[in-house]
């Protein structure tokens, strides 16, 4: 792979940017968020990562790449935030960062391989991910917080679960 | 009870390099904490916190509150303690905290520009170039100060740079104005044009602290240039004319030079308004019509 | 790569249209991934568990390309788990080892094969002449092929004649050997994976089947979807993904969990579910001194009333009585466990009493009905049960005490008999004590990795940096190659060819579809050449290929309970493995034992069936036994100072010490570092947050490790996985062991544990 197609993944993976936890709706985000980084800095993960995009207007603001570090719903940077970009939140429940897609073209246990990796590692356990007939992998939308970690732990070579931005 | 007072300003002035790297190291220092999960401080000069006091930069309430038309308690608070020190010091943060001045300063005395004239004041350009970034920030939609707020980027540089190890061609900000502004403008970003330094100047009291000149103790000459107040000021700015502000900044280095020379400049909380009215003009008046009388 | 998120949307929207239209994507079908045309697939079996799944393997331009489930393979029809689908990745690791290497001043330095196996058997012939042979060692592995296991056997027992002869099987499958030999008389179990099909009632105990044999349950879903009426009960401290199926689930105090199995038995021969008919024909009931009567056994039974149960174990009697019930009411009923039953102070007893259940139910030799454990590692049951890879037996399910058995292999070996020592060897734990105290003085160590998979694992590094260690791997570094004193590259799966023998007594024929990578030798091959070296040319210089050590191995099968005669490498090769008994070329191997259709039952003389439809003829009068066995808890009860209960297990995509799947970076996502399960109760307790990272301790040892703070382990308990070595749950675990199968009690230990 070419560094311009790395770079040009990069900018896609930055078009639909996950927000942390409580992030009010982009449009509203871009015009509250101060981009002081206090959320960046407070994630003990790492999870949260800066958009840098020169000049932009997302510039500067936090984003979540979970193939790289999902967000683990420790809640710690929803009080962070000294503006109300980020509504504070305590439960992780409630939390509505995107929504996880499986794509079943390419997902293990559609194609007759056990795997369980997303299923087992959902923070909403049993809950947000259910398995259908016990074996094929499901997302129920309703309560999918988009935290990324099935993402993140999906054992494809390229993810076959992605979390998708919510449009509110 | 006055003479402590005057004390602690004084050494305070004296020890304003030593805040300004203080200040520096201080922004290396949160990511690093951070980075050991020590949740002390986090954030930079846009907002910032340390234990539970929050610092928040006025310039961003305020795009804050122009963008999204909504008061925000947090961010009040968190101006408070800002708008306080500008209240009665002035622009203190751009001499003892703004990253962006040290490095400003250190790079003029790398590269010292030949002083060759003064720059007079002109408080109605000063403000209108405020009311021109304000505009801008509406029609952007965005808080696009974000990118000219110099102490801030340098922050976030930092901060991305050793808590997330990225760089952005943001940050080239930071290099674009330094090089233009020490080398080429003498300054000017600093006494005219940043919108953070302005905004905190808003606020500065009439009774707040302020440079003091006393014309009877000068013992220098009247000439702008070679007086040694002119030569030290970091934005060449003469100390002995009128008006200073508000682009002064009151860093107070014109005062420690005056202090070998005559004690005719000072830095204090001005009691009487009327009595601080730099006669400087009068004086040259005076001077040519002794001349001529002579 | 690179589908930007919104052509992801799309491509997710029309996969969900095709699936609600009905084009449904079929399992194991066709896939583009495998769509490739030039690829040249050859059938094998997985690397992994012991379940035995039938892979194809995939080449392209000389190099295994991908892993696919073998859709004629009966076992698993084409599906695979996930650690399968990644094997090819493990062929060419980055940490294979592809050349010998020799220790020297405390570095290891690349050598020739001559001067590796040279220094070897130099090293080898002076210890066995200074301290005689029983200064020497082999320790095998569960994972090694049958013939490698054979020719360690014949080298170690017959040629330099020592019985410490041990493998890793002890660590896991020796309280189920202990157990069918017991109940039954003879190893392994009497029905196959074809049952789980004809089941109405599953008992599984102490296993966490969806991550440690996933096929098998897979298989148990399968039919649980087709029938609703099946019945699961599961009996294990932890709640484990295999719980998502449970009917019933019992979270018994980890290690006391005999009290339930005996208070099981009491009500279902009170409430009437017992087979008393045959009770009456075919079984026999003992206590760990005497034979008993069937009125005495009830008699023993009368303590265990569903109330004392729940006081010893902690679980409801209620579901105790449920649990009875379920199990006495099916019409057919199939147990499954693995190492929370094996892994015990009291495995052995354990086993016994889930037979019990099925000797007095009657479920038992008929289909849908067996005690059946399950297998932890590929080779387990047919390269160290079968072939006698411990240090009391000899091939073929064959004892060292027997002066006839110790005759009959002998000859086959071409060795003398008093070669054979008639007493056994030290067995694992016992092996690795005496090698710290240097009564061994030199270990041969074969596809294993002791310093980390033994229990108490710190406790015996000593020994292994002491005594002189030869490690045969076909991985670099592991923990037990940073004490060798001589690395021998070996061969990988795929790159050599041989037999591997699943849970359901099933051998199954591994091609070799590649040179094997660097220097690296087949290890079997490497045994011949050190015997060879060693002294013993007559005896290993005839085996020219895998199939003549096969051949010769299955002559000693003849006329045994495992007759594995008919099972030639010729039939091996076009069949999906054949299941012993199989005396003949044209015998289709054997679907159950001890009933009609088990070629051993069926040349049963009539007056010695005397008309019974089943008979247990590893016993006499071919009766099995019911024993009364005590109940007892664990060797280290919780007290005050350690209040939690230690348990250790597997997780879905990882396998034991990581030198395989650590190295696939797929899955290495997946569950990249170990942790420990915590209830979310104790957690808040002691203050401790998921992601946490918590300092566990036992009285061997103390471990840094992440808490994941989860509804899963009992209240009182802690779990974590054991596969790494940077979080060697090892370290922490109890070396005592059954004193009748000598299996280690890793399952339950008392920890404490804090906020780092």
């Amino acid at each position: 792979m070419s560094w311009f197609e790395k770079f040009l993944n990069k900018v896609a993976d930055y078009r639909q940017p996950l927000r942390p936890p409580g992030a009010i709706n982009e449009k509203d985000f871009l015009q509250h968020c101060i981009r002081c980084r206090r959320c960046v800095e407070i994630c003990p993960y790492q999870s949260i990562k800066v958009v840098k995009s020169g000049l932009g207007k997302k510039s500067g603001t936090p984003v979540i790449i979970p193939r790289q570090v999902p967000c683990y719903l420790c809640m710690k940077c929803p009080p962070e935030c000294p503006t109300d970009a980020l509504q504070p939140i305590v439960q992780k429940e409630q939390v509505r960062m995107g929504v996880a897609k499986i794509n079943q073209d390419t997902c293990l246990p559609y194609m007759g391989i056990i795997c369980r990796a997303c299923y087992e590692r959902c923070p909403i356990y049993t809950e947000a991910i259910i398995l259908k007939d016990e074996i094929y992998p499901v997302v129920v939308e309703e309560k999918c917080v988009g935290c990324g970690i099935c993402e993140n732990v999906c054992p494809n070579e390229e993810p076959s679960i992605v979390v998708i931005k919510r449009e509110s | 009870m006055g003479l402590k007072k005057s004390k602690m300003l004084s050494l305070l002035f004296r020890k304003r390099r030593l805040i300004q790297i203080g200040s520096l190291i201080f922004l290396i220092v949160i990511p690093l904490l951070n980075l050991l999960n020590l949740e002390v401080v986090t954030g930079n000069y846009y907002s910032l916190r340390i234990w539970k006091i929050e610092f928040v930069d006025p310039l961003f309430a305020l795009q804050h509150l122009l963008l999204t038309l909504k008061f925000n308690w947090q961010l009040l608070m968190g101006i408070s303690i800002p708008l306080l020190i500008a209240f009665l010091g002035g622009k203190l943060f751009c001499s003892f905290i703004c990253p962006y001045n040290l490095l400003a300063e250190w790079l003029q005395k790398i590269l010292p520009a030949k002083k060759t004239n003064v720059f007079k004041v002109n408080a109605k350009r000063y403000w209108a170039v405020l009311i021109g970034w304000i505009i801008l920030t509406v029609i952007a939609g965005f808080p696009i100060l974000y990118f000219v707020s110099m102490p801030g980027q340098i922050g976030v540089f930092l901060g991305d740079l050793i808590f997330l190890k990225v760089m952005g061609v943001e940050s080239l900000m930071i290099l674009a104005v330094l090089g233009i502004d020490v080398v080429f403008l003498k300054r000017i970003w600093c006494r005219e044009l940043c919108p953070v330094g302005a905004l905190l100047q808003r606020f500065h009291w009439n009774y707040g602290l302020k440079i003091n000149y006393n014309e009877i103790d000068c013992v220098c000459s009247t000439d702008e240039i070679d007086s040694p107040c002119v030569q030290r000021c970091p934005v060449y700015l003469n100390p002995k004319s009128d008006p200073l502000y508000p682009a002064c900044f009151n860093c107070g280095e014109c005062v420690k030079e005056c202090y070998y020379y005559g004690e005719a400049l000072k830095i204090k909380f001005i009691k009487d308004i009327t009595n601080f009215e730099p006669n400087f003009k009068q004086r040259k008046e005076e001077q040519t019509i002794n001349k001529e009388e002579a | 790569m690179g589908v930007t998120r919104r052509e992801f949307i799309k491509t997710t929207a029309a996969a969900a249209a095709a699936a609600s239209i009905g084009t449904t994507l079929l399992p194991g079908g066709v896939k583009p991934l495998f769509a490739e045309n030039d690829m040249e697939w050859h059938k094998s079996v997985c690397r992994f568990c012991g379940v035995g799944c039938g892979v194809l393997i995939g080449v392209k331009n000389g190099k295994v390309a991908a892993i696919r489930g073998d859709k004629f393979n009966t076992i698993n029809k084409g599906h695979l788990c996930v650690k399968g689908f990644y094997l090819h990745k493990i062929i060419y690791a980055k940490t294979r080892l592809t050349h010998p290497m020799i220790k020297k001043n405390g570095k290891f330095e690349k050598v020739s094969w001559d001067e590796a196996l040279n220094f070897v058997a130099k090293k080898f012939n002076e210890i066995r002449k200074a301290h005689g042979p029983d200064a020497l060692a082999f320790y095998g592995s569960g994972q090694a092929e049958t013939e490698e296991t054979y020719m360690a056997n014949k080298l170690f027992k017959g040629c330099i004649g020592t019985n410490n002869m041990e493998g890793n099987p002890r660590l896991c499958m020796a309280s189920a050997v202990g157990g069918y030999l017991t109940s039954f008389g003879l190893d392994e179990p009497a029905g196959t994976y074809e049952d789980i099909e004809q089941a109405e009632m599953f008992m599984l105990i102490g296993t966490n089947t969806a991550e440690a044999h996933p096929i098998v349950f897979e298989r148990i879903v399968r039919h649980k979807m087709k029938n609703p009426n099946v019945k699961i009960l599961i009996i294990d401290p932890r709640k484990t993904p295999t719980d998502q199926v449970a009917d019933l689930h019992l979270f018994p105090k980890p290690g006391w969990d005999l009290a339930i199995l005996h208070a099981m038995a009491r009500i279902i021969i009170k409430e009437g579910y017992a087979d008393e008919q045959f009770i009456k024909d075919n079984v026999v009931f003992k206590d760990n001194k005497k034979n008993l009567t069937y009125e005495q056994y009830k008699q023993f039974l009368e303590k265990f009333t569903p109330e004392y149960a729940s006081k010893v174990s902690g679980v409801p009697v209620e579901d105790i009585v449920k649990a009875a019930r379920m199990f006495g009411q099916a019409k057919t009923a199939m147990s499954m466990w693995t190492m929370g039953i094996n892994q015990r102070t009291r495995g052995v007893w354990a086993n016994n009493l889930i037979t019990n259940l099925h000797l007095l139910t009657g479920k038992i030799g008929k289909p849908g009905c067996d005690s059946f454990s399950l297998t932890g590692q590929p080779n387990a049951c047919g390269g160290v049960r079968e072939g006698g890879g411990l240090c009391h037996l000899l091939p073929a399910h064959r004892v060292v005490k027997n002066p006839k058995h110790r005759e009959e292999v002998a000859k086959v070996w071409g060795v003398p008999v008093s070669n054979i020592q008639p007493k056994p060897g030290k067995h694992t734990v016992a092996m690795f004590e005496a090698l710290n105290k240097g009564e061994i003085k030199g270990i041969y160590i074969m596809c294993t990795n002791p310093a980390q998979s033994l229990p108490n694992a710190s406790k015996y590094w000593k020994g292994l940096k002491e005594q002189f260690v030869v490690v045969a791997e076909s991985f670099f570094p592991t923990a037990t190659t940073k004490f060798a004193d001589v690395v021998l590259p070996a061969a990988f799966w795929a790159e050599k060819e041989g037999v591997y023998g699943c849970t359901e007594r099933r051998s199954q024929y591994m091609p070799k579809v590649l040179e094997p990578m660097g220097e690296a030798r087949w290890d079997a091959f490497i045994l011949r050449d050190l015997g060879i070296r060693m002294g013993f040319k007559k005896e290993f210089e005839k085996y020219k290929t895998a199939e003549d050590i096969w051949n010769e191995y299955i002559s000693l099968t003849k006329g045994r309970d495992l007759d594995l005669s008919g099972a030639t490498y010729r039939r091996l090769k076009k069949e999906r493995g054949l299941r012993w008994p199989v005396p003949s070329e044209d015998h289709p191997g054997t679907y159950k034992r001890y009933v009609k259709g088990d070629p051993i039952f069926d040349e049963l003389s009539e007056e010695k069936k005397k008309g019974r439809w089943i008979y247990f003829y590893g016993k006499p009068e071919g009766k099995a036994v019911v024993w009364a066995r005590p109940d007892k808890g664990p060797e280290e009860p919780t007290d005050e100072e350690f209040p939690f209960a230690l348990s250790t297990g597997r997780v879905l995509e990882h396998w034991h010490t990581l030198t395989m799947t650590g190295t696939v970076p797929e899955l290495n996502r997946a569950v990249p570092k170990a942790y420990v399960e915590i209830n979310p109760e104790d957690a808040k307790a002691l203050g401790i947050a998921n992601k946490d990272q918590v300092i566990v301790e036992t009285r061997r040892g103390q471990l840094k490790i992440e808490a994941r703070v989860i509804n899963r382990p009992k209240k009182g308990t802690l779990f974590i996985p054991w596969h790494w070595e940077e979080w060697m749950a090892n370290i922490l675990t109890i070396d005592a062991f059954d004193p009748g199968s000598k299996e280690p009690e890793y399952k339950v230990c008392a920890a404490r544990i804090r906020k780092a």
